[in-house]
Parts: C-alpha cells; structure tokens; sequence
C-alpha cells in the first residue's frame, strides 16, 4: 500500500476508529481509498482493497485469510501472514482500529 | 426584505444615486477589502465571488491598498464592480474612516467585511462611528479578537486547555535568543501580524528576526516546531458562543510559504469538538479560520486563529456551503439557515492566471483613486 499524499503519516492512537463513522473510509474504484477523517489517501494494491472493503463492509477480520485464499487461491499460512501484515499496517496508518481481538490474534 | 438591526440609526441617510430616497438593504453596497490575489492570496476576491453566488445584483466595492491588486482587473465573478484606494491601516482609524466618508459621495456602502488580519483593529475603532453612517459590519469583540492574537494565543490555549505549540514573546534581541534556546531548535520566529521563519541554531537568529522586526516591529514570537498534517477550519460564530455553519480541510498542497494551495473537505469529529469549544471560549462573532496542525500520535494543535475568512473561502461557496452569503444574511438582519456542511471527499485546487489588462486601468485608479467598473443602477432597474 502506498501513500500517495507525500505527507507524514499518521500514527495509531486510542480513538480513532472506523466506529468514529461508517462512511469514514471512502472507496474510488478499487485502487484508491480515502480517510474521510485524515484527509489523507492511498493507492490499494488489490490485496489491500479486498480487505479494507470487506472490514468496511463488517466482516469480520478472522475471515479475511479465507477471502484472500480464496481470490488468490494462495495457501492458508501465506493468507494469514498477507492479512496479518495488511492489518498492522492499516492499523498504523489509523485506518483500522487496534481491536483487542485482532491484537491477540497477532500474538498468537 | 427587511431592515438590518441598527439601521434605524440611519434611516435618515440618503444614498446620492436615489435623490434622497432611502434605498433598501439589498440596493446597498458591500466594501469587500483584501482584493489581491498574487503570490499570497487575499481573501477579499473569494468573498465577492461568494456572495455574487447568492445575490448576482449585489453591488459589490472593492477597497484596496494599490492600483496593481489583482482582481480590479479582469472580468470574473471576483470582480468588484466598483473599486477604491483606502489608506494603509497603519494610517490609522481617523483616516480610514475620513476616507469612507469620501466614498460614500459617490457609492451607498451598506456593509462592510473586512477580510485582512491588520485592518481589524481599525474597524474594532469605528465600529460606532460606521453604525452611526448606516453601515454594519460584523466584528468580534475586542477581547475575543485580543486573545486570538498571536501574541495572546498561547496563553488563552493554556486557560482553555487547548493543545498548542509553546509559545514565548520576545520583544528585544536578547530575549529572543533566551526564547528560542528555551523552546529548543528548531524554532520559528513570528512576526506580530504576518510572517514567520523557520530558525534551525542560535547563528540563524538574528537572520530570522530581522526582516520581521524591520517590517512589523517588536515583539517577536518564538514558537515549538510542530511537524506533521495541516488543517483549517474556516466558519462563521454567532457572537454568543456557537458555530453557526463551518468547513474543515487538510491543505494538501502548500506553497513555500506554507499557504494552502490545494485542499480536501475532513469531517473529524475530534477537530470539530476542539473548534466548537475555541469558539465558545471566544464567544466568537463573524468569520473565523482556525489553523491547525497534527502531529501523529497526538491531538490537533492550534497555530493560528485569523478574524476574517481564509483566501479559500470560495471553495465551500462552489460545493453549497456559501459562508460570505451567510455572513451577508446576518448583516442584512434576516434570521440565518445555516447552509448544508461540506461533504468529505471534496477538493480544489488553486489556479492562477494572467489577467489582461490597459496601463490606463491602472492609472486611472493610481490617479483619481477609484474605478467604476459597473456604473451604479438607478433604484427602479436594480433587482428586488
């Protein structure tokens, strides 16, 4: 995923959630997508909008290996590797919420 | 359409163009000042395009610095239809207000919105004096409009528990030095009304202060560095503590001088809680732009609060949030329906352009200091 705004990123802090709003995340085909908070954009690579879709859309995040497994029709260990990477990122951006849930599952 | 509050003061006065008959509130002129848009855009030009949005037969005056300010020339929407030279505010209250007397020979001004920071404090002056002539402008009060000064910021954010850079006031060479070697390198300097430059050691200092000292005087700022996303939020308050209608950006692109030359419309609801309660601490009247910065990982820290409306001011007017035609409304006494808010996602992009224009244009104004650019209607062909 990179950023295209060429500015600092945000870091992840307390708070700021997709539960802040819905609609925070704004999807532009499926290549860009815009924090409606931030203000700040990002080109998708197609791994990364399948997830961030599907986390919009409320699914939940123990089924994203499953999505990639099945769109990629890569193995079961590479899928989870892949959406645990996207997450931690996503969720350094601010993008996502550092979920209690999501969390253990990145200890485990 | 009704009479604006205060007017009956001036129901007497008799706009020369009507032979002595009273004209009504729309007929009346709006002053619109800070009408340059070069290198660092003004906002006056985005205030007239606004409101000619709204009220196309509005008669719109320009009241400028210099013959060369950009939008006395060209034919947009930006273009005022009249246009006078004004003295500089450091002139004074007394000969701004002679020179709006000479005006009014000849233009029935209703309304004034001035739109540069260092004109305020003169308008502050004869606010009275311009009641007294029929004319409204909307103005903060002087202590709201004091504890937003710069050199005032710091320590209404620090009563308030407002998150801002640490900032300290210098006011000889000395103590600048003591200033900066307080907050740390990198810091920057500011100027008491504009200006600022960024100091990276003790040997840039005096290179820093100097030109700022020399254009604006002592004191000086020294302010924290803050490194992060740049965000305004420009609104209109109600004088009693709330937002009537706001526009939040990020600037996405910025000139050398930091001035926002692109941005994009945010709805963070964190930004919008810490600009309701500047405002309500203020108890803020009229067009505000509150400047922002965020640091990653930290909240959105103050910078800046500018009493007039920002140079961008005539984005949210092209995506239906016409904050210039709110404040008009407010002027004129109606009751106000806040416009729709912006939605996120929206954007604009700064683009300038070379207007064409006659030496005779610019001598015209140099010489006998005004220019008609639209002729005056008489009251039975201007539009209700």
């Amino acid at each position: 995923m990179n950023k295209k705004s060429g500015q600092a990123t945000d870091a992840a802090e307390p708070g700021p959630t997709l539960s802040k709003g819905s609609r925070r995340l704004q999807f532009f085909g499926e290549e860009f997508v815009l924090d409606t908070v931030s203000g700040l954009f990002y080109r998708l690579t197609p791994a990364a909008h399948l997830v961030l879709r599907a986390y919009a859309e409320g699914v939940q995040s123990q089924q994203f290996p499953g999505l990639l497994k099945q769109h990629y029709g890569i193995d079961p260990a590479s899928a989870a590797r892949d959406v645990e990477l996207l997450l931690n990122q996503m969720v350094s951006l601010g993008l996502l919420d550092p979920q209690p849930e999501r969390l253990q599952e990145g200890r485990a | 359409m009704s009479a604006a509050p205060g007017r009956s003061q001036a129901s007497s006065h008799r706009s020369p163009q009507s032979n002595g008959a009273p004209t009504s509130a729309t007929q009346r002129s709006v002053a619109v000042t800070g009408m340059h848009r070069g290198e660092n855009p003004q906002p006056g030009a985005s205030v007239v395009a606004s409101l000619r949005r709204q009220f196309p037969a509005l008669r719109t005056v320009g009241l400028s610095y210099d013959p060369l300010e950009s939008s006395l020339y060209g034919q947009g929407d930006d273009h005022p239809d009249a246009a006078y030279l004004i003295p500089f505010p450091g002139a004074g209250a007394r000969a701004l207000l002679d020179r709006l007397d000479m005006i009014r020979q000849s233009e029935d001004i209703g309304y004034i919105i001035p739109c540069l920071d260092s004109e305020i404090e003169n308008y502050l002056q004869i606010e009275e004096p311009l009641k007294e002539r029929g004319i409204r402008c909307i103005l903060p009060t002087r202590q709201s409009f004091e504890d937003r000064h710069k050199a005032s910021l710091y320590d209404f954010c620090l009563r308030h528990d407002i998150p801002s850079p640490v900032t300290l006031i210098a006011h000889d060479p000395l103590a600048v030095e003591r200033c900066a070697a307080e907050v740390g390198y990198p810091v920057y300097v500011k100027g008491r009304l504009y200006h600022a430059e960024l100091v990276h050691s003790r040997e840039g200092l005096v290179a820093g202060y100097d030109e700022i000292v020399q254009t604006w005087g002592w004191p000086v700022m020294v302010q924290e560095t803050l490194s992060g996303e740049e965000y305004d939020v420009t609104g209109v308050g109600d004088g009693e503590g709330g937002i009537v209608q706001s526009c939040s950006i990020r600037k996405l692109l910025r000139t050398s001088h930091g001035k926002g030359f692109a941005g994009i419309v945010v709805h963070d609801p964190d930004m919008d809680a810490l600009s309701e309660r500047i405002i309500r601490a203020l108890r803020w009247n009229g067009p505000f732009e509150l400047e922002f910065i965020k640091v990653p990982g930290r909240p959105h820290a103050l910078m800046e609060i500018n009493p007039r409306f920002p140079a961008w001011i005539d984005f949210p007017s092209q995506i239906g949030c016409n904050l210039p035609a709110l404040l008009f409304e407010r002027l004129l006494g109606h009751a106000v329906k806040p416009p729709p808010a912006c939605r996120p996602g929206q954007m604009f992009v700064r683009h300038s352009v070379d207007l064409a224009g006659d030496f005779a244009d610019f001598a015209a104004m140099a010489s006998s200091g005004g220019r008609i650019f639209r002729p005056l209607q008489k009251p039975e062909q201007a539009t209700p």
